[in-house]
């Protein structure tokens, strides 16, 4: 996370003989801002991720601690319905787009040139663009709390008519996702093109490492269902502003179909999110339980399966919307289908772990609250796929709970675990044991505290989205509330413990490949990595 | 349910801590405890009975893998420990173990997929019905058509708005009351017809295991069973904008003779019945502007009134919902908002309000043109409404208190169901015959008025 520090490790030769002309110009670095501005370098590009995605977080956190607070207790406190509505809404799109997706884009910059023996990223100044592209579009999201009508309050999910209805605030979260889209294409295309083509020599595809693999798939994933999204938010545009009838069925439009597009899209990027926090926890497991991934190729199977999957189940968020019978069928059967390959995958990382030689460091330790986290949010899942389950329990606090336990506990503990397991790498410091364990049982307990209860809040019928609620729903949410608050805060102790890193308080320097049971390229350059790795590619055994 | 006043933090909060040990004691799925509510609601329907049970079914299936799983993860973490000096094996494939765990997953869903088919079978099943009710969802609130009957009335939110803002103490059905319930005798198949006026609405009653989205220019159907007489509550379960949290739904079940008592009451009250000549009459008085200005003010401020969107100030809310105070519209040419009163605004919140009597409109347009800086002049009759209704003139024959046909008593309390001048509701048999539902089926745009009409 740290920008890397220049000087000292430049003038160690990293890999063969480094004498050779122009040396000098490129390790001519550009320095403040504009060496952030117009930097090529993936580790560069990685870290602005990174810090973007962590700014985004605490907007999106600081949105989630407000909804908390009204919650807190039955009556209207301290926010008026229309600004909750708004709350609810930003705070989806925000931790989606901006923070999580973010993240994992900022490790795939930092990681996949390191772990493919690449010198960069296959389109270097694209990937400087594909970032860029994202503070406008944070900036037209955050921004349109401060226009006339305030921001969205539609959900994340942007449903017409009520989007149609909204003021400015929904034009500029439509050009926020058409910027923030275009941004994932062209990182897609980066990626995908990186690994299909800057493989060091004998790094087969099935001798790759697993985040290489997920990534690869990710990236399949956004490059397919991001155009739909576009289109589906354009339609909503035209709707707005050019009369169109493409959602009103006064003009024989439909508003479901809305739902059926947006949800083609909505699905697979569950699993956008979701499959790097997979390739993340199979690179750590293995580390630390010292024994190589069990079941390598049926895991690539299996999250192949898992996004082939993602493409033909999307209505099993539309259940209550009235599709024929045949259709509740069809996704029911389609999405537990799902359950397979997923548990595939569990089971693949329990089996690492079985007779391995096991130790608990905090990557590990993050690594273990997602899945057991996780899988708890996959069985929430499962309850949800059955049609009639799920009619009682779509639109309530269930729902909010199983996609908090799969996006938080399955992405964001796993991006905790990227963060701790690969920060030595990053900034040459190792963290401190003592404080990122301190940070993961913080968030581990804080994070049931908050979520749990929600599945009973959903079970006896709290609706989600709504600021006010009967006092049967009280006692819950008052617990839900105080874990919130305690998760936040759980956030702040987190960047604590990034900066102390990056300061070397622990003031043990990170070794080259500082977890003894780490396998892969990227342990093989020194800690902090170069500016430059891999300009000639390394031997692959 | 909680008898505390929520908005007193403090005790509320001490018992908490309380009672967070009652609840560990409690802490399973099946427990249903009156104020830590951990359960779906108890069914009153044998949909919602089998939604319940596959839901617990499948809890208790899902739990004991989740602990055979993770006894084996916890077993590992404790005994493949390096601290014990355990040495790494270096095993990573076996096809026989992969092959098994993704052949065992498969039939343990299979056996899963079974009863909920069951269950969807039977939920989808609205043929044969006893009795059929068109629901239609507004900003913010519910109407209700009675459509064999020939009445439908709306159903407001009825808890105060100093509950809301915690300036009275809470009552035990906060935000789960309203003004008029749906009333359905027990025991009769009920079909519902949902539908939408403006945006999606999804209207829930989980004891009745009925969810269904209700969705602007199409219809579609649920059905349910009532197994018991009393009073059950739901909310609206899909965004609909500022007060999506403020539309409940009570359905009130009553037995057969209460039922129909219920009937008898509700068409003299329409109009519809027997007693139908004396029930409506058109307002031909004339009032004074301070007592317009005093009957539209508690228009203003009531249930589901102006306030909820213009606000108490006038001043609406920047970007979303226009200003009164200074509008051209209110300050201008009465026939501009008598028009927008009673057919709304298309493509905004603004709704049609001709539901309301005409000296409720008369009084809502006398109010704001004399309200905040509003001095417009001119002010409106009840009388002027009516005749608005009429295409300008009084309906043929019409003297004071003279007698209305039940259509257009009907029709005015149903006046804002659907996008209306473009839907014609098919008569129920057309929509769903025997066993072979198509409740997706579009319906045909032409004149709207005969939907309400009784279909018998």
């Amino acid at each position: 996370m740290a920008s890397v520090p220049h000087g000292a490790p430049h003038t160690t030769p990293v890999h063969g003989d480094h004498a050779h002309d122009g040396h000098d110009d490129h390790h001519h670095v550009p320095t403040g801002l504009m060496r952030y501005v117009t930097t090529t370098n993936h580790k560069d590009i990685g870290s602005m991720y990174m810090w973007f995605s962590f700014v985004m977080f605490i907007s999106g956190g600081i949105m989630a601690l407000l909804i908390r607070a009204e919650l807190f207790q039955p009556g209207l406190q301290i926010l008026e319905p229309e600004r909750f509505n708004q709350l609810t809404t930003l705070h989806g799109i925000v931790m989606i787009f901006g923070a999580i997706m973010p993240a994992f884009v900022g490790f795939a910059n930092w990681m996949l040139p390191l772990q493919l023996g690449a010198p960069d990223m296959a389109f270097a100044r694209m990937n400087n663009w594909s970032f860029w592209l994202l503070p406008p579009a944070a900036i037209l999201l955050i921004g349109s709390f401060f226009v006339p009508g305030g921001a969205a309050a539609g959900g994340w999910t942007l449903y017409p008519p009520l989007s149609i209805q909204a003021g400015m605030g929904m034009d500029m979260m439509i050009f926020a996702i058409h910027i923030m889209g275009a941004s994932s294409i062209m990182g897609s295309i980066n990626i995908i093109t990186t690994i299909l083509n800057l493989r060091t020599p004998g790094m087969t595809m099935m001798r790759m490492p697993m985040f290489a693999w997920t990534w690869l798939i990710t990236a399949f994933l956004l490059i397919a269902t991001m155009p739909v999204l576009a289109g589906a938010v354009t339609m909503l545009l035209t709707d707005r502003h050019f009369g169109t009838t493409f959602f009103n069925a006064a003009g024989g439009g439909d508003p479901v179909m809305f739902q059926h597009i947006f949800w083609f899209f909505g699905h697979p990027e569950v699993y956008i999110i979701a499959l790097p926090a997979f390739g993340v926890v199979s690179q750590i497991i293995p580390a630390f339980s010292r024994k190589p991934l069990f079941g390598y190729a049926s895991m690539v199977y299996a999250t192949a399966s898992i996004a082939i999957l993602s493409f033909i189940v999307w209505a099993h968020h539309m259940y209550t919307t009235g599709l024929p019978m045949a259709g509740q069928l069809y996704f029911m059967y389609a999405t537990m289908l799902i359950a397979v390959p997923t548990a595939a995958k569990i089971f693949n990382w329990l089996a690492t772990m079985w007779r391995g030689s096991i130790t608990l460091e905090t990557p590990m330790l993050f690594c273990l609250g997602f899945l057991f986290l996780f899988t708890l949010g996959g069985f929430t899942g499962l309850v949800l796929s059955l049609t009639p389950v799920d009619i009682q329990l779509h639109d309530t606090y269930y729902v909010v709970a199983h996609f908090h336990y799969v996006m938080v506990a399955g992405a964001l503990f796993s991006a905790f675990a990227a963060v701790y397991y690969w920060g030595p790498k990053w900034t040459g410091w190792m963290y401190e044991e003592k404080l990122g364990k301190i940070h993961f049982w913080w968030s581990l307990i804080a994070f049931n505290i908050t979520f749990f209860p929600q599945h009973f809040l959903g079970l006896a019928g709290m609706p989600r989205r709504i600021p006010d609620y009967n006092m049967q729903f009280t006692e819950w949410n008052m617990v839900s509330s105080v874990g919130a608050f305690a998760f936040g805060t759980a956030q702040i102790f987190f960047i604590i413990v990034v900066l102390r890193m990056i300061k070397g308080k622990s003031g043990i320097r990170a070794a080259a490949k500082p977890w003894d049971g780490a396998e892969g390229l990227e342990w093989t350059v020194p800690s902090p990595a170069p500016y430059h790795t891999f300009e000639t590619p390394p031997a692959f055994k | 349910m909680s008898k505390q006043p929520a908005c007193n933090i403090a005790p509320s909060f001490k018992s908490l801590v309380g009672r967070a040990f009652g609840a560990l004691a409690a802490l399973s799925p099946f427990t249903v405890s009156a104020d830590w509510k951990m359960n779906l609601q108890p069914a009153n329907s044998s949909v919602a009975q089998q939604m319940f049970d596959l839901h617990t079914l499948i809890t208790v299936i899902c739990v004991v893998i989740f602990v055979g799983v993770f006894g084996v993860m916890f077993y590992s973490l404790y005994a493949h420990r390096k601290s014990k000096g355990h040495k790494a094996a270096q095993f990573h494939e076996s096809a026989t173990v992969e092959v098994l765990w993704t052949v065992i997953p498969f039939f343990i869903l299979l056996a899963m997929a079974f009863p909920a088919t069951k269950a969807v079978l039977d939920m989808r099943d609205s043929s044969a019905p006893e009795m059929t009710i068109k629901v239609t969802g507004h900003q913010w609130k519910w109407g209700y058509d009675y459509i064999h009957d020939g009445f439908g009335y709306f159903s407001n939110l009825s808890t105060p708005l100093a509950q809301i803002k915690n300036l009275e103490k809470k009552n035990d059905n906060y935000l789960l009351e309203v003004d008029n319930p749906l009333v359905v005798p027990v025991g009769k198949k009920v079909r519902v017809l949902i539908t939408a006026n403006d945006v999606l609405h999804a209207w829930w009653v989980p004891a009745l295991g009925v969810k269904q989205d209700a969705i602007p220019g199409f219809i579609r159907d649920a059905w349910f069973r009532a197994d018991r007489p009393g009073i059950y509550r739901g909310n609206c379960a899909e965004l609909c904008g500022k007060e999506h949290g403020y539309m409940p739904i009570v359905v009130e079940v009553k037995t057969q003779a209460d039922y129909d008592k219920w009937l008898a009451a509700q068409k003299d009250k329409y109009g519809v019945g027997k007693a139908a000549n004396t029930a409506v009459a058109i307002d031909t008085k004339t009032y004074t502007r301070e007592e317009l200005v005093a009957h539209g003010k508690t228009v203003y401020e009531g249930l589901g009134g102006c306030q909820g969107c213009h606000q108490p100030t006038g001043k609406g809310i920047a970007g979303q919902f226009p200003a009164l105070d200074g509008s051209k519209v209110v300050n201008g040419p009465k026939d501009g908002q008598i028009a927008l009163l009673l057919n709304g605004k298309a493509g905004t919140s603004m709704a049609s309000f001709k539901h309301l009597s005409d000296k409720d409109l008369a009084g809502v347009m006398a109010y704001t043109r004399s309200s905040w800086s509003n001095k417009a002049a001119d002010f409106v009759q009840p009388i002027d409404f009516a005749k608005a209704r009429n295409g300008g003139v009084l309906p043929a024959g019409t003297t004071a208190a003279a007698p209305v046909s039940p259509e257009a008593a009907t029709q005015a309390s149903v006046a804002a169901g659907l996008a209306q001048d473009r839907i014609n509701m098919k008569p129920p048999a057309a929509i769903t015959r025997g066993g072979e539902n198509k409740e997706a089926r579009r319906v045909e745009a032409s004149a709207g008025a005969s939907a309400h009409k009784p279909a018998s």
